[in-house]
């Protein structure tokens, strides 16, 4: 009678790795066939000329000619000139006037959850609808902020996005517009995760409405400003849609940004090869900054 | 519920890489069904799904011993399908057409299906610099050699104007399915409250404006304006270099050996000053920030625009006159929109534009001869089939009055609100055609964009002609140059 062999078991540790690479597994696929391999060949590609009508074999390699060729080109230069004004000037702005309405809605105002719900429309709205809508808004001769500007007495009032020094400030001001109810939202929470007994020994100490948002609100938000700051930031180098449907970059190219002009210049203009050089220059453009606000926040902290 | 959460996470993970590879494997795994029948046998049961994994229109499965066509376009299904029976049963035994819809997303779904080895037997093209790349690149069968073998010229059948501009190097790459004729299309209803008289053949650009000036009335948003015209912002056509097209001729950007442009021609100041002062200084054509606002380079809304009283005047292609079709909008049960030549620079024979849709035949379709069989059916055997349902006119040269009749009569027929009568007896007129199809390769992509920047700034009052004009010339004088090292 031979003595039953014992089963051999997987160790405990092994097997619960399996089971959370099972997990992750589903996400991690998704990852790599449509965000990771997509980003390598991006890279293979920027380092080559293709014009997506032919057929792969004609990709030639060129070096660094398509980041050679960024430099030299007007219309590149001035993408990401706007790109960045559109960020610097979009991102402070928004997160100013959203601190300002979610301290207005948490504590100043009756029907917070109506209210609420009337910022954060525009966030879960089409933004294609919504940019058709503001093309009207727009219009310099019966769009109604004009007219309302002109009932008002302003005799010569801005052509928006159809002029040439207003059209970036225009899709600004949509950008605003719709991130608003995004950033309340979080600031809200925020807001609500702050301690009522700082507020109250401040009191006792007597201080007054400014410094207790400026010594208590600010600093204890301060987590939520940096995430805030940094997905806006992102967001804002990504600008697309408005552009797209109100301006096409126009008129002339001063409404151009870096994402609208890599999308022309890989399906309109078929140059596979000079659009993924852009989007790895746009890439490194978020990238610097993430890292820059990371280390930042990182010193801060020790 | 440990071992629960590990079946359920291995399940899920297959679930998803099932449904990854069934993702990516329309062009060679569903073969079952639709792969290509080069050797002759039948095909299954009627097909589904195209070699690309897109939609595929089929009238009747393939028969026994019948080579399967896949035909590529923008098409609507429901207008192939009298093409598709058609051509079923001229071929059968032979050939079966199956039609693949392509996404309206620029070129992207006919790239991807090129790049993935798909079977294409017959393709269209969204523009002629599309159509000189694959031809440069060699991914187009030139069709000269089958011209050749049906005795056949391509000037001949297609026409002169045709054959300037496809000729490639001495061969041909593509067949027009399709040809674009600019019109004037009208609102008589609005002529007729102004007690204006119609337009007719012969007038002048000067007589154009100062119709348009007549026909301006009103303000704000009850503003009629005299004119509507496609700007170079949009998507849509663009009609500011109309004047400097009729005196210059095809390819009327570049000089005459295309190593410059021709931006500094006095016929583009002539041009682009005309438009500029109907927009800006008459305002009597609609201005540029109202023809964005209000989508009119989509030409369902020029129509629209146009029977809604927006405009009293409309340049746009024949093919206009198919947005009154009931599929598109409801005509209005008053409106009646007659068709005019567009004007002329003396009063002589008009010269009018004309753009091309064109077909083509993939250097990989893996039987030619069925390829030939099967563009030459659409293209110059049956035109009426393709082009007809979409109101344009062949891209073949139509000889006799007859064929131009009949033509004209599916064209006009069946669109609510079109004085039909009027539209034949103008169409049916002499005029002479100048391509505006560019199928020059130097720094074309480049000259759009400058064009583009510089034309919409002069529309927006932001730039003058002459500013707009000087500027084009130089940077679309560099491109050509860099292009060309």
């Amino acid at each position: 009678m031979t003595e039953a062999k014992p089963k051999k078991m997987m160790k405990m540790s092994t097997r619960e790795n399996l089971a959370g690479w099972a997990f992750i597994s589903l996400n991690f696929i998704g990852y790599l066939a449509f965000k990771l391999i997509p980003l390598i060949l991006a890279g293979v590609l920027s380092f080559s000329k293709w014009n997506m009508t032919t057929s792969l074999s004609t990709m030639t390699f060129v070096g660094f000619d398509n980041f050679v060729k960024m430099f030299k080109d007007s219309f590149f230069r001035t993408s990401f000139t706007n790109t960045i004004l559109y960020a610097v000037v979009m991102v402070p702005v928004a997160i100013f006037l959203s601190l300002i309405f979610a301290v207005i809605l948490d504590r100043y105002v009756f029907g917070k959850g109506l209210l609420r719900l009337a910022f954060y429309l525009p966030n879960i709205s089409s933004m294609v609808a919504v940019s058709v809508i503001w093309m009207i808004l727009f219009l310099p001769s019966y769009g109604p902020i004009n007219m309302f500007l002109q009932s008002i007495g302003v005799a010569n009032p801005p052509k928006w996005i159809y002029g040439k020094d207003t059209s970036l400030m225009s899709i600004m001001l949509v950008g605003i517009w719709q991130r608003l109810g995004y950033n309340i939202i979080i600031i809200l929470a925020g807001l609500q995760g702050i301690s009522q007994t700082l507020y109250e020994a401040a009191e006792i100490d007597g201080a007054n409405g400014i410094q207790k948002f400026w010594y208590i609100t600010i600093p204890s938000l301060r987590d939520t400003m940096f995430f805030l700051i940094m997905m806006s930031f992102i967001s804002s180098f990504q600008v697309f849609t408005p552009v797209q449907v109100m301006t096409k970059g126009g008129p002339g190219k001063s409404s151009y940004v870096l994402v609208y002009y890599i999308y022309s210049k890989a399906f309109e203009g078929n140059e596979l090869g000079y659009a993924s050089a852009m989007a790895w220059a746009l890439f490194f453009l978020v990238f610097i900054f993430s890292m820059g606000r990371m280390i930042f926040q990182r010193r801060k902290a020790e | 519920m440990k071992q629960f959460k590990k079946l359920a996470a291995l399940v899920l993970a297959v679930i998803m890489v099932m449904s990854l590879a069934a993702c990516g494997g329309g062009s060679g795994s569903n073969g079952s069904t639709a792969a290509p029948n080069t050797s002759g046998n039948a095909t299954q049961a009627p097909q589904t799904q195209a070699p690309g994994g897109s939609e595929a229109q089929t009238q009747a499965p393939a028969g026994e011993g019948e080579y399967t066509v896949y035909f590529y376009a923008w098409t609507n299904p429901d207008n192939m399908k009298t093409l598709l029976a058609a051509f079923d049963e001229e071929y059968e035994g032979k050939y079966h057409m199956e039609y693949v819809k392509l996404d309206d997303a620029k070129t992207l779904t006919i790239n991807t299906a090129l790049a993935s080895g798909s079977q294409i037997d017959v393709m269209t093209q969204a523009s002629s610099m599309d159509l000189r790349v694959r031809a440069d690149e060699g991914t187009y069968e030139g069709l000269k050699q089958f011209f050749d073998k049906e005795g056949w010229t391509y000037a001949d059948i297609c026409g002169e104007a045709n054959e300037a501009t496809q000729n490639i190097n001495g061969d041909y790459y593509a067949i027009p399915y399709c040809q674009n004729i600019n019109m004037i299309w009208f609102n008589k209803k609005l002529f007729d409250a102004a007690n204006e008289p119609y337009p007719e053949a012969g007038w002048t650009w000067e007589d154009f404006r100062q119709t348009a000036i007549r026909m301006t009335s009103g303000e704000g948003e009850n503003k009629v304006y005299g004119a509507m015209m496609d700007y170079a912002g949009g998507d849509g056509d663009n009609y500011w270099d109309f004047i400097a097209r009729q005196k210059l001729g095809p390819f009327t950007y570049y000089n005459d050996d295309f190593t410059a442009s021709a931006f500094d021609d006095p016929a583009f100041a002539e041009s682009l000053s005309f438009f500029y002062q109907m927009a800006v200084v008459d305002k009597c054509i609609v201005p540029y920030d109202e023809y964005s606002a209000m989508q009119y380079s989509n030409d369902t809304q020029g129509m629209i625009g146009l029977y809604s009283d927006k405009y009293a005047m409309w340049m746009a292609p024949v093919y206009g006159c198919l947005y009154t079709k009931p599929s598109y909008g409801e005509v209005p049960a008053d409106a009646d929109i007659g068709m005019v030549d567009v004007p002329t620079v003396d009063g002589g024979k008009t010269v009018t534009t004309v753009y091309t849709s064109t077909a083509s035949v993939p250097s990989s379709a893996p039987n030619k001869d069925a390829s030939w069989e099967a563009i030459k059916y659409i293209t110059i055997l049956h035109p009426e089939y393709f082009a007809g349902p979409k109101a344009m006119h062949p891209g073949i040269d139509l000889k006799t009055d007859e064929q131009k009749e009949f033509f004209n009569s599916i064209i006009f027929s069946d669109k609510p609100g079109v004085d039909y009568d009027m539209c034949m007896a103008n169409m049916a007129m002499d005029r002479t055609l100048v391509s505006k199809d560019n199928t020059v390769r130097q720094g074309q992509v480049e000259m759009n964009e400058i064009v583009k920047e510089h034309t919409t700034l002069v529309f927006t009052g932001d730039e003058s002609v002459e500013e707009a004009l000087k500027a084009m010339k130089e940077e679309a004088d560099e491109a050509i140059a860099n292009s060309s090292n």
